[in-house]
């Protein structure tokens, strides 16, 4: 009987030595899993999500109002442009600008068409 | 932005900005260019260019006090001078037209529509005064303003 007693103690008292001591594995930094990244990546990783952060708030919808009335400007200054060129048929350099004027004119109606509708 | 959202949002902010603690300065400035745009504008809408032109020169003559941002003052005199112009043109009288428009664009060109506006009425002027290849260059700079400034709108580059 003794003999038992002394045996299940020694059992015990290995068993409760045995959890207190994985709790100071644990504490061990040696034996803790690395990190899996160092802090020059974790950086890179944040400026790369700060840069994806910055371009969705950069995005805005178009000022529809604005648009539509640049584009009405555009195309008085085109019309201006080439009522000058009207009257010098001749004027190599007048007629280019109207010719490119009434291209951005053009151009201008479209992207904004892409995304407005104006009155 | 139309050119009288941009002057409401300049003065609006000037005040808001400019009035804190103050009894005189910034807020006095904006109060009293505001109301002679205000006057100015009521008088263009009547076909008084008489009345506008004397608000404006008014407007223009009044010294811009310290605490004023720089480009505040820049926008509302260049509008002034643009409007000034305009009320000069249409009475015919060239000269002051010119100089109005002078003045405007020596405070500083910008990209944007106040520049933009000084530009188109000089090509005005120079198509009033015959000089057509000069004003196809002034409305051929007021459209490439025009054009940068609907890549902003529209939110993008291209």
């Amino acid at each position: 009987m003794k003999r038992i007693f002394w045996l299940s103690l020694t059992l015990c008292l290995l068993t409760i030595a045995g959890c207190g001591g994985s709790a100071g594995y644990a504490e061990d930094d040696a034996l803790l899993e690395p990190e899996r990244e160092d802090p020059a990546e974790l950086e890179s990783e944040q400026t790369e999500s700060v840069a994806q952060l910055d371009a969705v708030l950069a995005q805005t919808e178009p000022d529809c109002s604005a648009a539509c009335d640049l584009g009405t400007a555009i195309c008085d200054l085109s019309a201006r442009i080439c009522d000058i060129a009207n009257r010098h048929a001749t004027d190599a350099p007048l007629q280019d600008r109207c010719s490119s004027s009434s291209e951005r004119c053009d151009r201008s109606r479209e992207r904004i068409a892409e995304s407005c509708e104006c009155p | 932005m139309t050119r009288r959202l941009g002057l409401a949002l300049v003065f609006g902010l000037t005040l808001a900005f400019g009035c804190a603690g103050e009894a005189s300065g910034p807020g006095d400035y904006v109060r009293a260019a505001a109301f002679d745009s205000r006057e100015a504008e009521q008088a263009e809408e009547t076909g008084d260019h008489a009345a506008a032109i004397v608000a404006l020169e008014r407007l223009i003559a009044t010294h811009v006090p310290p605490g004023v941002a720089e480009d505040d003052a820049r926008v509302i005199r260049q509008d002034a001078h643009d409007r000034l112009a305009r009320a000069r043109l249409a009475v015919g009288d060239l000269d002051a037209a010119r100089a109005a428009v002078d003045a405007g664009l020596a405070l500083g060109a910008r990209d944007d529509l106040f520049t933009a506006n000084l530009f188109t009425t000089r090509g005005r002027l120079n198509e009033a005064e015959g000089n057509d290849r000069e004003a196809a260059a002034d409305y051929e700079r007021a459209l490439d303003i025009h054009e940068a400034l609907l890549d902003q709108a529209l939110g993008g580059d291209e």
